[in-house]
């Protein structure tokens, strides 16, 4: 802060304001961590591979090639291709596109769920909130398996379905969060010049108090993300995911499941595994990073 | 005196009361009710400087939050412009809102640290629909010229000011929409001591200037001697004495404003050797089981068989005809 002792009354003369904005130091402070900037580095490296699949995939990703099943890596297939002769690498770049956007679509259905139902619970305060939380609760308790189980036999296992039960599952912790930080929030002194000011309680949720929500909110959507993606690879893993013959990180890992697979031919298994470490890795590093830049106290 | 005639009613509080509900146990059954405000009437004049005193607790914010019905009042009216505040929609309530201001204590958590300056300043503007989009832009660089600020920070954000500099934006929120009536809860006592009379300064200025009334909740008493017309003095949810300032500070004729007054040092040497400190026994009754009669006898030095059952009523002694009545609740106030 800047030092009080002596504070002249003409306009010109007061001390000067860093004229750096809020964002703009979280930037730097951001790019000061390493691990961060490595998690960086490595998420847009997947992200451009993913985004550009159909230039860098050398064959199809889903047709079969019964002439060259269980090959090891070669020139021809640097990674090899699978038990019915799909080229693996091909498989590996199509399926960071299905991963990735699971995890993405997911994760942003549960922050809007999340930041909804935590944003009226903390604000509202009360009964509204006691009603909320009850069934904030009651998601989060349910054994997720046995909803996974049933929302996927009774929607049918699908991509969008996958994004879907991920989303749904996984809002209870924003919405906790965001409502800790609401009801934090409401008890300052700019909510109640809001109020005196005749801002309406819509307004006040949405012009004050979220935007002060935001930087943790992304935080925990990135730390989201990397879940995500995590629940979407054993979700596929156990069938419930992504189907065949569209590949996802997590069905790749499936399909590699037998011990033939897994001693005679680990570049079915090493791949996709590596790949959903390095994504998981990666987003939460840069969580990490976000953390720390985006810590509102920091602010100060 | 300050200001020319104490003749036009800005706003009438009458019997004012704001209880709290106390809850207890799992069903949150309702046990009693801390009475934070019991029963306070008082007129504020147009152009004046009101000061409200007394210790932590007795219900000065309160007050000053239900005025503005930032608090909803448990019964009583407060008519500010031929209109009953304790009774309005929210709608009206809201469009009401531009004639009746707050400034806060805390320049810190008063100010939202997501906001630029220029975004804090123009949103009662925003909120009300005054002019133009570019006229409120003017109206913006007018209004941190008019508090002291350097319009060029505008774009700035507020953890970047100092807290005499952040009371500054706070004030410029609330003048932007040109109310007449400020509440202003203890605006400097978050300040450093050095920049205390800064601020108070150009309240006081800005009184002048734009014809304000004030009402000014404080503890500190010289701050409210410097810049009150009238001082109401308040004790556990109660008004006990108002009037015109000088008097009420120079002869208090309330025992418990004299034992508050009795604290602060004066600056005539004479007076100051013969000033007693007189200190109160006991601790201030809890609010939510108020003593009977004189809500002040435990305490007071002066208490007789009738302040313990009778509740004495606010009358006026030794006020001038013409002029505003001196009030005092106190049985034994032609003694003290
Ligand atoms: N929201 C609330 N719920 C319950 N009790 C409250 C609430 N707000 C205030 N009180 C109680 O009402 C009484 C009056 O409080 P108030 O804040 O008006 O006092 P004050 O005169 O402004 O004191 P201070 O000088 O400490 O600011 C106190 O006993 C306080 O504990
Ligand atoms: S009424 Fe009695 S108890 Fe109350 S202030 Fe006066 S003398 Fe004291
Ligand atoms: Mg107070």
């Amino acid at each position: 802060m800047i030092a009080t002792s002596s504070e002249p009354l003409a306009a010109g003369a007061e001390p000067m304001p860093t004229g750096e904005s809020l964002w703009a130091k979280a930037r730097k402070r951001f790019f000061r961590h390493k691990l961060a900037v490595l998690g960086l580095v490595v998420l847009t490296v997947l992200v451009l591979m993913a985004v550009l699949a159909p230039l860098i995939e050398r064959y199809s990703p889903i047709d079969l090639d019964l002439g060259s099943m269980s090959q090891a890596p070669s020139a021809a297939h640097w990674l090899g291709t699978d038990t019915t002769g799909r080229d693996v690498w091909s498989r590996i770049v199509h399926a960071g596109r299905v991963s990735l956007s699971v995890g993405l679509v997911a994760v942003s259905i549960s922050t809007f769920i999340g930041v909804l139902i935590g944003g009226i619970s903390g604000y509202a305060a009360g009964k509204v909130d006691m009603a909320l939380m009850r069934f904030t609760d009651i998601v989060m308790a349910f054994p997720s398996l046995v909803m996974i189980i049933t929302i996927a036999s009774v929607l049918g296992p699908s991509i969008y379905n996958t994004m879907l039960v991920i989303g749904i599952l996984t809002w209870p912790g924003i919405a906790r969060l965001v409502r800790g930080q609401f009801l934090s929030f409401r008890e300052q002194q700019f909510v109640l010049a809001a109020r005196s000011i005749g801002v309406t309680p819509f307004q006040i949720m949405v012009r004050h108090l979220f935007p002060n929500v935001v930087g943790t909110v992304t935080v925990a959507a990135t730390f989201g993300m990397a879940n995500a993606i995590l629940q979407e690879a054993s979700l596929s893993f156990l069938g419930l995911g992504v189907q065949a013959p569209t590949p996802s990180w997590g069905n790749m890992l499936q399909d590699a499941q037998s011990h033939a697979i897994l001693e005679g031919t680990p570049w079915l298994w090493i791949a996709p595994g590596l790949m959903i470490a390095l994504a998981v890795l990666s987003i939460n590093f840069i969580g990490d990073g976000l953390r720390d830049a985006l810590d509102p106290r920091s602010v100060h | 005196m300050r200001t020319a005639e104490h003749k036009d009613v800005l706003v009438r509080v009458e019997d004012l009361k704001v209880h709290f509900p106390i809850l207890r146990g799992l069903l949150k059954r309702q046990v009693g009710a801390v009475r934070a405000v019991d029963g306070v009437s008082f007129d504020l004049f147009q152009g004046e400087t009101l000061g409200l005193v007394g210790e932590s607790g007795c219900g000065k914010s309160t007050t000053g939050l239900a005025m503005l019905r930032l608090l909803d009042p448990t019964s009583g009216r407060i008519v500010f412009g031929g209109r009953d505040v304790a009774s309005l929609d929210q709608r009206e309530l809201r469009a009401s809102r531009k004639h009746m201001q707050m400034v806060f204590q805390d320049p810190y958590s008063s100010l939202n640290p997501r906001m630029t300056v220029g975004s804090i300043i123009i949103e009662p503007l925003n909120v009300h629909k005054i002019g133009t989009p570019a006229e409120r832009r003017g109206r913006v660089q007018e209004l941190m010229r008019l508090v002291g600020l350097n319009p060029s920070f505008i774009n700035r954000y507020p953890h970047e000011f100092s807290g005499g500099q952040r009371q500054r934006i706070g004030l410029a929120r609330a003048l932007a929409t040109n109310p007449s009536l400020i509440v202003a809860d203890e605006p400097i006592s978050a300040l450093d001591v050095s920049i205390q009379a800064q601020v108070v300064n150009l309240m006081a200025d800005l009184r002048g200037q734009l014809g304000l009334t004030y009402l000014m909740v404080s503890h500190d008493l010289s701050m409210v001697r410097y810049i009150s017309d009238r001082v109401a003095v308040m004790y556990l949810g109660r008004i006990v004495e108002l009037g015109r300032r000088d008097p009420v500070f120079d002869t208090p004729r309330h025992p418990y404003t004299r034992a508050l007054l009795s604290a602060i040092p004066t600056p005539n040497p004479k007076r100051e050797r013969e000033r007693r400190r007189i200190v109160l026994q006991g601790d201030v009754p809890n609010p939510a089981n108020p003593p009977s009669g004189c809500r002040f006898h435990p305490r007071c030095p002066l208490a007789t068989d009738v302040c313990r059952e009778a509740d004495p009523a606010l009358r006026n002694i030794g006020g001038l005809p013409d002029g505003p009545p001196h009030l005092v609740a106190c049985h034994h106030a032609e003694n003290v």
